[in-house]
C-alpha cells in the first residue's frame, strides 16, 4: 500500500514537471511563431510599398514629371507620397515616400526629363 | 495504470521536439524574405539614386551644346567622350556605380541641332571569368594516371 502511494506521487510529481515544461516551450514557440508571422506580414507589404514606389518612379519618369499622371497604387496598409524638389528646372527630381502607420519604410529619388 | 511512468516524459520529448521544428520551419523562410526585401529596397534605392544623378549629368552636358567641349568631370562623375565622324556627332559616355558589382551606363550622341541616346543600361563592374579551379579532367588518357 505504501509503494503504491509512492509510485502515485512519483507519477503526479512527473506529471507535473511535464506539464510545466511543455507550457514553457509552448510559450516560447507560439511567441517565435507570431514574430515569425509578423516578420513574413512585414515583407510582404514592404514589397508591395517597392512595387508601388517604382510603378510612382516610371510613371513620373514616363510622363516628364507631370505628378496629376503620377500612378499612385492604393493600398491600405501603407502610404504614398511624391514631394517635387525644383518644379522649374530642366531635370524634376521628386522623393518618393512610402511610409507604413506613419513610420517611413523606403523613399526613392526619381528624375524626370522636362523635354525627354 | 497503462502508461507507466516516464510516458508522459517521452511524449514530452517527442512534442517539444515537433514544435520546435515547425517554429524553426516558421522563422527561417521568415528571416530569408525579409532579408531579401531588404537587399531588394537597397538594390531599388541605389538604383533610382543613380538614375537621378545620370540624369542630372545628362541634362547639363545637354545644356552646353554642340559646339563645347564636353566637360571631363560633372557633379564628381568622370566624363568620357570622343568625335565620331560617321555619326557626325560627339558621343559622350560615362557609368555611375549602383552596386559594388553594377554600373549604370550612359551613352549619349550630341548632333548639330539634337540629341540621341545610346545606352541607358546596368553593366556589370567587371569581366566575367569562368572560374577554373576545379581540377577536372583534361580529357588525357585515363587509364595514364594509374
Amino acid at each position: 500500500m505504501k509503494m503504491k502511494k509512492s509510485k502515485s506521487s512519483l507519477f503526479l510529481m512527473e506529471q507535473i514537471v511535464v506539464i510545466t515544461v511543455f507550457a514553457i516551450c509552448a510559450a516560447v514557440c507560439v511567441k517565435i511563431l507570431s514574430l515569425s508571422f509578423i516578420m513574413t506580414d512585414d515583407a510582404v507589404v514592404t514589397r508591395n510599398a517597392l512595387l508601388a514606389a517604382e510603378n510612382a518612379a516610371e510613371s513620373f519618369k514616363a510622363f516628364s514629371g507631370d505628378l496629376e499622371r503620377v500612378v499612385l497604387d492604393e493600398d491600405d496598409r501603407f502610404d504614398l507620397s511624391v514631394a517635387v524638389r525644383d518644379p522649374e528646372a530642366d531635370v524634376i527630381v521628386a522623393d518618393i515616400t512610402v511610409s507604413v502607420s506613419g513610420e517611413e519604410i523606403l523613399t526613392l529619388t526619381a528624375a524626370a526629363r522636362r523635354n525627354p | 495504470m497503462r502508461g507507466g511512468i516516464g510516458t508522459a516524459s517521452v511524449v514530452l520529448v517527442f512534442t517539444v521536439l515537433c514544435l520546435s521544428i515547425f517554429t524553426v520551419t516558421a522563422l527561417v523562410p521568415a528571416m530569408l524574405d525579409r532579408r531579401m526585401i531588404e537587399a531588394e529596397v537597397e538594390f531599388v534605392t541605389s538604383y533610382y539614386s543613380a538614375d537621378t544623378l545620370a540624369e542630372q549629368i545628362f541634362s547639363e552636358i545637354i545644356s552646353f551644346g554642340f559646339a563645347a567641349e564636353t566637360p571631363e568631370n560633372v557633379m564628381g562623375v568622370e566624363i568620357n567622350s570622343y568625335w565620331d565622324w560617321d555619326l557626325f556627332a560627339e558621343v559622350v559616355y560615362f557609368t555611375i556605380p549602383i552596386t559594388e558589382t553594377q554600373l549604370l551606363y550612359t551613352s549619349f550622341g550630341i548632333f548639330e541641332d539634337s540629341h540621341k541616346i545610346f545606352a541607358w543600361q546596368m553593366v556589370n563592374a567587371s569581366e566575367w571569368e569562368a572560374d577554373g579551379r576545379l581540377n577536372v579532367w583534361q580529357g588525357n588518357d585515363f587509364f595514364s594516371s594509374y
